[in-house]
């Protein structure tokens, strides 16, 4: 198919690392490089010892060839991964900011391509990134067991921590949305004759049920449905019982259900249509 | 010698990209390299986005042709300059890498536009039949060759169903896009699906959702809400589809 | 029972969705469901001229009810049919989109060739289909002259790799000059030299 079934309402992690690639680091060059003109960017000119910022993925491969060594962000230091999980340990509610958007997968494209770069031990950085990661996993399931049909707030969540639950989260929610909108549908219309041939969307069923599927589902996000204790809350939330109406509503009327005349009315004109 | 070429090659570079990109008032060289370099980036933050709006959307989003020409002009001027050193038997070792560093670029920017026009062409065959009934206002979003594209692809399932069946009905029952509410028969994008967006400027007052609920986008927030309610807010770049 | 063979269809449609390989097409229960829509059709149009031009549905709620009936049923059996023509349609496409070739499978009227199994069971008008829709996407992926669309979708890692010939595949000409990929050799190359027979099952890339 156009997109393949497992990039369908989610993204591959490689996908993910692949964008985090995109972000800048500092590089020391072992060696001299003129301008280079790139489509997304011109590089420096590199010269040997003098510092300079070139994308991830540009000094992924020089460091391969042993052509300049990564300076580690900052926050990627022993120090500053001890002040992050004290900040994540200190609020079970909220994520912390200290940490930025790409934070896994800049951690493990660094701790893999250049480990000897790094100014500790990298098993020190890799086990302060593994009990950040840890610790916020408990919050994203705590976050997710309280999941309802209105809106949720993530701030300081990762890229790489969103997409994990993306596929969980839009689908409950939209499930939600569909099971309280129907309620308040027969609520609103408990008059009105009920369409008997409900099976009939079974077009509809089977061309959507890709999306109902989770396919890829991570060990992460099975832990997710089966192992959520804790009931503290992600982010702010008020509680709902109505459904969503929105300003916006340009070019979108709901359509009501109208099952009588009218429709005997076309069963009328198709026949006489016929003769 | 070979620091010579590549200076050569460096300004025969320089002079494609100046052909197609437009400056007004750049006029110094020093000044304009600047401006190229921070459309680059610009474009390629650009690019990105796009692919990740595309594919996190429910809906399909307008075609940016402008862009998509501008990369792939770029794209053709690399490969060229790909050729050219790697014709040169006497490249330098610096060569070698600069090639390797282009063409992994080349690779990543040509992944991102596939990836782009591919997740446009799934909505479009699930949507096909939307697609190509709709007002000018919908079209308006395919490029030329979506639309020729969906309007084509939509003429060989007709014939299919035509011949497999469809034909030998009245022409009353022979019609595909009877959208009576008991029975709508044309798949179209779900606007209320919940998308994941980054507030990038503080929306002033609050969004209201329904009766009971608002939300308050401030910079930085991250929140997951029904498409169609940031809509506004992701056309005019106060929010970003992450 | 009306509807009974309709969802005998909708039954084998879902099994579809689960299937590696496109499953014999259900040419005798289409039909059949196209004889029902027909009967009802007739039964429709005759209990409806029975009643006269002054018909009012209004008045007569049993005679409405039963034309209601008879359209529903009509209008069911369609959409089933629909529904798997359409699911069936949608694989065919996944598979041009694959990049399958089918043609060497089905001759120029799509009459199937032994020992295909690929294409065996499938309707002549889904081979066509096939054709069709091969034709419309390449139309469009001939508008992207720098950019092959159908080219992988994993995010580009290495532009060099390992690889394994699993199959013989003949000699390819590289820039680093030609390379001869006899079974069970190893090489390391330009990933996008070797992006198709990866595809193809000749290469097997190495980690």
């Amino acid at each position: 198919m156009a997109l393949p079934l497992k990039q369908i309402g989610t993204f591959l992690p490689s996908e993910i690392s692949f964008l985090a690639e995109n972000t800048s680091v500092s590089i020391v060059p072992r060696q001299a490089l003129d301008v280079l003109e790139l489509i997304g960017l011109n590089l420096p000119a590199m010269r040997p010892m003098r510092r300079v910022e070139v994308p991830l993925w540009v000094a992924i491969i020089l460091k391969k060839q042993s052509r300049c060594n990564i300076i580690a962000p900052t926050w990627l230091s022993e120090d500053s991964l001890k002040a992050a999980y004290e900040a994540e340990a200190s609020n079970m509610t909220r994520f912390s900011n200290k940490l930025p958007w790409e934070w896994i997968e800049v951690g493990e494209l660094v701790l893999t391509s250049a480990p000897d770069d790094l100014a500790c031990p990298p098993h020190i950085i890799r086990n302060l990134l593994r009990d950040i990661r840890e610790i916020r996993q408990a919050k994203v399931r705590a976050g997710l067991k309280s999941l309802d049909p209105t809106y949720m707030q993530i701030d300081n969540v990762g890229a790489m921590e969103l997409n994990e639950i993306r596929q969980f989260v839009t689908m409950t929610m939209n499930e939600l949305r569909v099971l309280q909108n129907g309620r308040a549908e027969e609520e609103a219309e408990e008059e009105v004759e009920q369409y008997p041939g409900e099976d009939s969307d079974l077009e509809d069923t089977l061309e959507t049920t890709e999306y109902s599927i989770p396919r890829d589902s991570s060990n992460f996000d099975d832990s997710l449905r089966s192992r959520s204790r804790s009931a503290a809350p992600l982010g702010e939330r008020r509680p709902t019982s109505r459904a969503p109406a929105y300003e916006d509503d340009e070019g979108d009327e709901e359509e009501d259900l109208e099952m009588d005349e009218s429709y005997l009315h076309t069963v009328k004109d198709n026949s006489s249509g016929q003769r | 010698m070979a620091d010579a070429r590549d200076a050569e090659i460096d300004d025969l570079i320089n002079n494609l990209d100046r052909d197609y990109d437009f400056h007004p008032g750049g006029k110094d060289n020093a000044g304009y390299g600047r401006d190229q370099a921070d459309n680059k980036q610009q474009d390629l933050q650009k690019l990105l986005n796009l692919w990740i709006a595309e594919r996190t959307c429910p809906d399909i989003l307008p075609y940016d042709e402008e862009l998509i020409s501008t990369l792939t002009d770029r794209l053709r001027a690399q490969v060229e300059f790909i050729e050219m050193t790697t014709t040169d038997p006497e490249a330098a070792s610096q060569s070698k890498l600069k090639i390797l560093l282009v063409e992994s670029e080349l690779e990543r920017i040509k992944f991102l536009i596939r990836g782009y026009v591919r997740a446009r062409m799934h909505k479009i065959d699930k949507y096909y039949l939307h697609l190509s009934t709709q007002d000018t206002d919908t079209k308006r979003k395919l490029s030329d060759a979506e639309q020729r594209f969906v309007l084509r692809r939509a003429t060989q399932l007709k014939r299919f169903y035509d011949q497999r069946f469809l034909s030998s009905f009245p022409q009353a029952l022979q019609r595909l896009d009877d959208n009576s509410p008991i029975l709508p028969m044309v798949d179209t994008p779900d606007l209320n699906e919940f998308v994941f967006v980054r507030v990038l400027q503080d929306v002033p007052g609050e969004v209201v959702l329904s009766n009971d609920d608002s939300v308050d986008l401030q910079k930085g927030n991250i929140y997951v809400l029904p498409y169609k309610a940031i809509r506004k807010f992701l056309r005019v770049g106060e929010v970003e589809l992450v | 029972m009306y509807g009974d063979l309709a969802l005998k269809l909708a039954q084998d449609a879902r099994r579809v969705q689960t299937l590696e390989a496109l499953p014999v097409y259900q040419t005798d229960l289409v039909a059949a469901i196209v004889r029902e829509i027909r009967d009802l059709l007739r039964d429709f149009r005759i209990l409806h001229a029975k009643q006269g031009p002054d018909f009012e549905p209004s008045q007569n709620r049993a005679v409405s009810c039963a034309l209601f009936v008879l359209q529903i049923c009509i209008r069911r059996n369609k959409r089933c049919l629909l529904a798997y023509h359409r699911l069936r349609a949608k694989r065919i496409e996944d598979m041009v989109w694959a990049g399958v070739d089918a043609s060497a499978a089905t001759d120029e009227e799509g009459i199937v060739k032994g020992g295909s199994s690929l294409t065996a069971g499938w309707h002549p008008d889904e081979d066509e289909y096939f054709r069709g829709y091969s034709d419309v996407l390449a139309e469009f992926k001939g508008e992207w002259t720098d950019i092959d669309l159908t080219g992988p979708m994993d995010p580009p890692r290495d532009l060099f790799i390992d690889v394994r010939v699993l199959k013989d595949a003949g000699d390819i000409q590289t820039e680093y000059g030609v390379i001869s990929l006899t079974k069970n050799s190893q090489f390391y190359v330009r990933q996008a030299d070797v992006e198709r027979l990866i595809q193809q099952g000749y290469l097997l890339k190495l980690s």
